[in-house]
């Protein structure tokens, strides 16, 4: 299934340049949160906003087809 | 007090605005902000604020600023290097607007000092740069029921949302634990564009006008020029505020 990923300041970096923050990725079904975190290498001890489809969930949560999976880090700086 | 002739010249274009008026001007008047931090945020924050006239802001930083500091911090100029940060934003702000008491804390924002810094204050901003100090602040917001204004700012991104416990998320509901502290890249605009919006995230909860970013934290995507407001919830396990 295609799952669509939207990285938000900092974790912007654990995609490509190009991609700007937003990724199209084919997953197995019932895959978590977690899991595509992993796939994209983003360490589990950043802690993080997560969102599918707007709504605020957490790591085990599991996705479906055609969900828009959004990623927000704390922003440190001032 | 009313207002005198050269206060209601001063703020005439502001009190135009619904529901502001000669009353929310003379509450912002006798209202006390604490700013921590007279960094990049605090900037734009103690600016905006000392020219809409809040009566009393107390100024928190006890570093000094550096030349590197001086694309985004612009309380400060070149000539203000070897003076502390907070004393440096009184000089600056004492010019915007001398109507304005500013209080300069100069000294570290830890457990021990907090509660003699926030003094008699009716919000906080936060303004600082790291997640340990934000969570020291966030609990004595939490503590004291104070409404706080977090903020946070990296390259051209930014994010912020009105805490106010037990009604909101508190800081550790959203963000808990810290991240490292570094050396980050920012631009000067970055501050400017989140800073603003904190100050006005006070004057709206000052006056009770509009809507402020309570349960809410609003993202800022300036490469792509995208504002997101997102809800966030409380988590019933928070070690803070649950």
């Amino acid at each position: 299934m295609k799952i669509t990923i939207k990285l938000f300041a900092t974790l912007r970096e654990y995609l490509k340049e190009d991609e700007k923050g937003v990724k199209v990725l084919d997953v197995h079904e019932n895959t978590t949160v977690k899991e595509v975190l992993g796939l994209l290498k983003i360490p589990n001890e950043i802690p993080k906003i997560i969102l599918i489809n707007g709504k605020q969930k957490d790591f085990e949560d599991t996705l479906k087809d055609g969900d828009t999976l959004s990623v927000f880090p704390p922003i440190a700086g001032g | 007090m009313t207002l005198n002739t050269k206060e209601l010249i001063r703020y005439q274009r502001q009190m135009l605005i619904n529901n502001w008026g000669e009353g929310g001007q003379e509450k912002l008047r006798s209202s006390t902000v604490f700013i921590a931090g007279a960094g990049g945020l605090g900037s734009p924050v103690a600016i905006y604020l000392t020219a809409a006239g809040i009566g009393q802001i107390r100024i928190c930083d006890f570093g000094k600023p550096e030349l590197s500091n001086l694309n985004r911090q612009i309380l400060h100029a070149e000539s203000d290097i070897e003076k502390n940060k907070a004393l440096s934003a009184r000089e600056t702000l004492f010019n915007i607007n001398p109507h304005v008491n500013v209080v300069p804390l100069t000294v570290k924002l830890t457990e021990n000092t907090v509660d003699e810094l926030v003094g008699e204050s009716d919000i906080i901003l936060d303004c600082l740069d790291n997640f340990d100090t934000r969570h020291i602040l966030n609990q004595y917001a939490v503590q004291k029921k104070l409404p706080m204004v977090h903020a946070g700012i990296h390259g051209l991104s930014g994010q912020i949302t009105f805490i106010h416990s037990p009604e909101t998320p508190c800081l550790h509901c959203i963000f808990p634990g810290s991240t490292p502290n570094q050396i980050f890249p920012v631009a000067g605009v970055t501050p400017g564009v989140i800073g603003v919006l904190e100050a006005l995230e006070a004057i709206k909860w000052i006056l009770g006008i509009g809507v402020n970013l309570k349960g809410k934290l609003l993202t800022w995507d300036g490469e792509l020029m995208e504002f997101c407001k997102i809800e966030i919830k409380k988590d019933p396990n928070c070690p803070v505020c649950g």
